[in-house]
């Protein structure tokens, strides 16, 4: 048998057409991007208090700098708007973008549509910590916050970090017991936090909103303590973007093709985790935003985590800001716990995935 | 140019011993073929050379380096894999699944680019998957996916390539497509291959050795006529007067009769 | 002869029976009330009692605090952890929490001490007061209503209590005087036009932000005092957010501050929290701390209660 006897017929190469295809997401993050500057430019006009359209422009206006418009409004609508309204927009999309983008990375990681950033335990063990903060007699204030952010803060990590050392086999940690440590010990924490809540008395009220998620007294100091970690976390996850595709093989392969599989889940992990604890700490447990949101994106835009991902980060912060919009003008002067409404639009939402099942859509 | 060698290697999972002291080598240029009974371990021995398992004892050396201590990117670069029984996530398309295949090549947080897409681009070609770029995994046949894998593999631009039964779903064209491809890229790059195969007449028409397995140890090694003989096909298979040779090139070729099966004796 | 026989038995008979009936008559007691005792109480249900009772369970602080009042403290024999007024009732067995539900009422404990008469409000109606009925028939339940905003029936609800034990004296007393101060004050603010009024906010958390709004006792209060409350719209409690606050501008802003660690976090929030700044209430230093026990008990300290925000909201007028 000679060479040319085996040799197959080599197609000539010719450059595919992927880059239209790149290029179309590339645009949808662009016009994402521009989308929710105006969505929080607007959705800080409208409040429980009617303030004029163009006042509410000319007060943003006139914080640019070299921007000089002389004011021609009362003090207490300048706060409402810039101390008020502002942050609490600014925030609302923070949190959004860190639970859909934290959302993707779990469902990327243990390649599970069911994942969201509370599935190892992060919600429950925030919860613990804040019920145990309101239960203390404590006035503590750190960095002019009172202990109730930080418990939750601490709880979330912890409980995932024993988490992750518990299902720890050998050298590696499989996803799947993972899951199983997580929600097992998430069990946990959730009977330990019911009990405390039932017995806490007069703090019923104030543990329960505050379990149902809430951005009512949202201020500029939150914001800056939360972006610093949102933006270190986010960064991070989104270098990994490419390893987290190679990912989605199983993990045989994807060390056969050179992904260091155990350091990129522990790095994804922390990361993942950390946004999620930023935002839950301040404002408490908001569900449906990481469990949706990355599954709309990948529905549009497919499962690309180099897309998906900033395209969750654009998306959750959008929806989580005009989920927000309604929770507090809907029945105002009376808020909505934000919880609420993303559940009301995350469960049809859920129903139609379900009846979407012929089409290979999810991993 | 590299070498493989294996030394020794006992392969166990948990106490359960499935390759007791193995050895032997594959040098640049030559395919080698595992082949032997189902449960004989030759899947077992593709995962320990891909470091997917370590050995209980004994080596397994890449020019001379213990795979173990060869950082997994650069494993990467020089072996390629294609598994038996690959899971592949069925939202991606199929020029995405072998563009992932450029991994290796590529730093951690660089994305690929032209020359790369043109890579991949080549290797489905070479594949016969060109038509299946814009479909997705979970669209496609078995056989389709087993293409692709091996594309990947291509893309991948190893130095050596081990398989796990890579023809197992394809149709007859496809299969001596495949193995035509890689015995080409083996023998003009120059390219260690090993092969598990189960058709033992593919083993013996494609690789230049044979290691026939059985219980967990060598029973014979060889050219594809030293080790397909009646003898030994009785000895681990049980089949009796099934080994012919082949009318075009006198390769050992194996037909099946009904009936001609002894039960294997006991080892 | 039988006749005779007949006639005399009878005659005996009916004469002891007369004569015992006339024994009994002579009750020595001098607050006792003629038994059985019936009334009707604050939620339509009608309540029997066969004697004045001795032994009396209290479900929530309100009830406690009436009865005391009464001077009936020393038959009280069960409170909720809340009663905390008069500091004797502090000393008196815990029989329950906050809720109305079976877990926060140790309805065993009840049952053990085996009361005559106990004082719930309508809130029990749906769990609690039906377990009592089945297990302690013989307990009288008197509904008093703890979600009311109206000062009369507070007075009602001491009037029942004290026809049921006995004490309608004291009781009608203690209304009278109650009357009289609340008059004391109201002569004065009733006058009051809406632009004398001063707007007022109450708030009983912070976050979210509770705040007192029409339909309760506390709004009450507030208006009697010579205020409007800025939320009198909202029914209830409602969460409310900080921008209607300081759109709404209020120029007294009561704060929750109960005794005890924490208790008053919602007075420090009004005090303290940066951006109420702008309001009236802050510019003017007129954000005061006020203990919710006061103005939450429909018992008989909305008077203290009515005189401390009457001094709060119109210094000028009561001193």
């Amino acid at each position: 048998m000679t060479l040319n006897q085996l040799k197959p017929p080599v197609i000539e190469p010719a450059v595919p057409s992927y880059f239209p295809h790149w290029r179309r997401r590339v645009y949808a993050i662009i016009g994402l991007l521009i989308a929710a500057v105006v969505v929080m430019a607007f959705a800080t006009t409208i409040g429980s208090v009617q303030v004029p359209f163009f006042t509410t422009w000319r007060i943003l206006f006139s914080r640019l700098p070299f921007v000089d418009i002389a004011p021609t409004w009362q003090s207490t609508i300048e706060t409402i708007i810039l101390q008020i309204r502002l942050p609490r927009v600014i925030l609302a999309g923070l949190v959004g973008a860190a639970l859909a983008t934290a959302g993707a990375t779990y469902q990327g990681l243990f390649r599970n549509p069911l994942a969201d950033p509370y599935l190892i335990g992060a919600a429950q063990g925030a919860s613990l910590g804040a019920v145990i903060g309101f239960l203390l007699p404590l006035q503590w204030q750190v960095m002019g916050f009172g202990i109730i952010p930080v418990l939750a803060f601490t709880g979330a990590l912890l409980s995932v970090a024993i988490v992750y050392i518990l299902a720890r086999v050998g050298k590696t940690v499989p996803v799947t017991t993972l899951i199983l440590a997580g929600v097992a010990l998430g069990a946990l924490w959730g009977s330990i936090v019911s009990y405390l809540t039932i017995t806490s008395g007069e703090k019923l009220h104030g543990i329960m909103f505050w379990l149902m998620g809430s951005f009512s007294l949202s201020a500029w100091p939150e914001v800056m303590v939360v972006l610093p970690y949102m933006v270190i976390g986010v960064v991070v996850i989104l270098l990994y973007s490419r390893s987290l595709n190679v990912m989605q093989l199983d993990e045989e392969q994807a060390k056969q093709l050179g992904i260091d599989v155990e350091k990129v889940k522990l790095i994804l992990l922390a990361a993942a985790t950390l946004i999620t604890a930023a935002a839950v700490s301040f404002v408490g447990i908001i569900g449906f935003v990481g469990i949706i949101i990355p599954h709309a994106v990948r529905l549009i835009w497919g499962p690309d985590h180099r897309f998906l991902l900033p395209l969750c980060v654009l998306t959750g912060a959008i929806f989580l800001v005009l989920a927000d919009l309604i929770a507090r003008t809907a029945l105002a002067p009376t808020e909505i716990p934000i919880g609420v409404i993303t559940a009301i639009c995350g469960v049809p939402f859920f129903l139609y995935l379900l009846r979407r099942r012929k089409r290979a859509v999810f991993f | 140019m590299i070498k493989l060698e294996v030394q020794n290697i006992t392969l166990a999972y948990d106490r359960n011993i499935v390759i007791r002291d193995l050895t032997f080598q594959v040098t640049p240029g030559e395919m080698v073929g595992l082949i032997g009974p189902n449960g004989s371990g030759k899947s077992t021995i593709i995962k320990a050379m891909s470091r997917v398992i370590h050995p209980y004892s004994g080596k397994i050396l890449l020019n001379g380096k213990n795979i173990a201590q060869i950082p997994r990117e650069e494993l990467a670069r020089l072996l390629g894999v294609v598994p038996q029984m690959p899971l592949l996530p069925s939202a991606f398309t199929a020029f995405e699944i072998v563009l992932m295949g450029r991994n290796p090549h590529l730093r951690l947080f660089q994305y690929e680019g032209e020359k790369d897409l043109n890579i991949t681009w080549q290797a489905m070609g070479q594949t016969a998957t060109q038509p299946l770029a814009e479909r997705r995994i979970g669209e496609l046949s078995g056989g389709e996916i087993q293409r692709i894998v091996i594309a990947r593999v291509l893309a991948q631009e190893p130095k050596s390539i081990l398989l796990d039964e890579p023809t197992a779903n394809l149709d007859i064209s496809h299969q001596i497509e495949i193995l035509d491809l890689i015995k080409n890229l083996c023998l003009e790059n120059n390219l260690p291959v090993v092969i598990a195969l189960h058709d033992l007449n593919l083993a013996s028409q494609y690789c230049d050795r044979l290691i026939l397995l059985n219980n967990g140890q060598v029973h014979s090694q060889g050219t594809p006529s030293e080790v397909i003989n009646p003898q030994n096909i009785k000895e681990v298979y049980g089949a009796e007067g099934c080994v012919y040779a082949h009318p075009v090139n006198g390769l050992p070729t194996v037909l099946l009769k009904a009936g001609s099966r002894r039960p294997a004796k006991p080892a | 002869m039988k006749n005779k026989m007949c006639l005399v038995s009878v005659f005996g008979l009916v004469s002891a029976l007369i004569l015992s009936l006339l024994a009994s008559c002579q009750a020595p007691a001098e607050e006792v009330a003629p038994s059985p005792i019936e009334v009707t109480d604050q939620v339509g249900r009608v309540v029997r009692l066969e004697k004045v009772p001795e032994k009396i369970i209290s479900l929530t602080p309100s009830n406690t605090e009436i009865l005391f009042a009464l001077g009936l403290g020393d038959k009280v024999v069960g409170v909720t952890q809340y009663c905390n007024y008069p500091p004797e009732a502090q000393d008196k067995p815990k029989i329950g929490g906050f809720s109305a539900t079976e877990i926060d009422v140790s309805v065993e404990q009840i049952v053990a001490i085996a009361p005559d008469l106990i004082l719930a409000s309508e809130t029990h109606q749906k769990e609690v007061i039906p377990k009592l009925e089945q297990l302690i028939p013989g307990a009288a339940v008197l509904v008093l209503k703890t979600q009311t905003e109206s000062f009369d029936v507070v007075f009602e609800a001491i009037n029942l209590v004290g026809k049921c034990t006995g004490t309608e004296d004291k009781a009608t007393q203690l209304v009278t005087s109650m009357k009289k101060q609340i008059k004391a004050i109201t002569d004065k603010t009733d006058k009051l036009s809406d632009s004398e009024r001063p707007r007022v906010l109450y708030i009983v958390w912070h976050d979210p932000i509770f705040a007192i709004g029409g339909g309760t006792l506390g709004n009450t209060l507030i208006e009697a005092a010579g205020g409007v409350n800025i939320f009198k719209e909202q029914i209830g409690a409602p969460i409310v957010d900080l921008e209607t606050i300081i759109a709404r501008n209020p120029q007294v802003i009561l704060g929750s501050a109960a005794v005890g660690a924490g208790a008053d976090l919602p007075y420090q929030f009004a005090l303290h929290e940066e951006r109420l700044k702008v309001v009236n209430a802050r510019i003017n230093n007129r954000v005061y701390g006020v203990n919710d026990d006061l103005t939450g008990r429909p018992g008989p300290r909305i008077v203290e209660a009515l005189e401390l925000l009457a001094k709060l909201i119109h210094p000028e007028l009561f001193k």
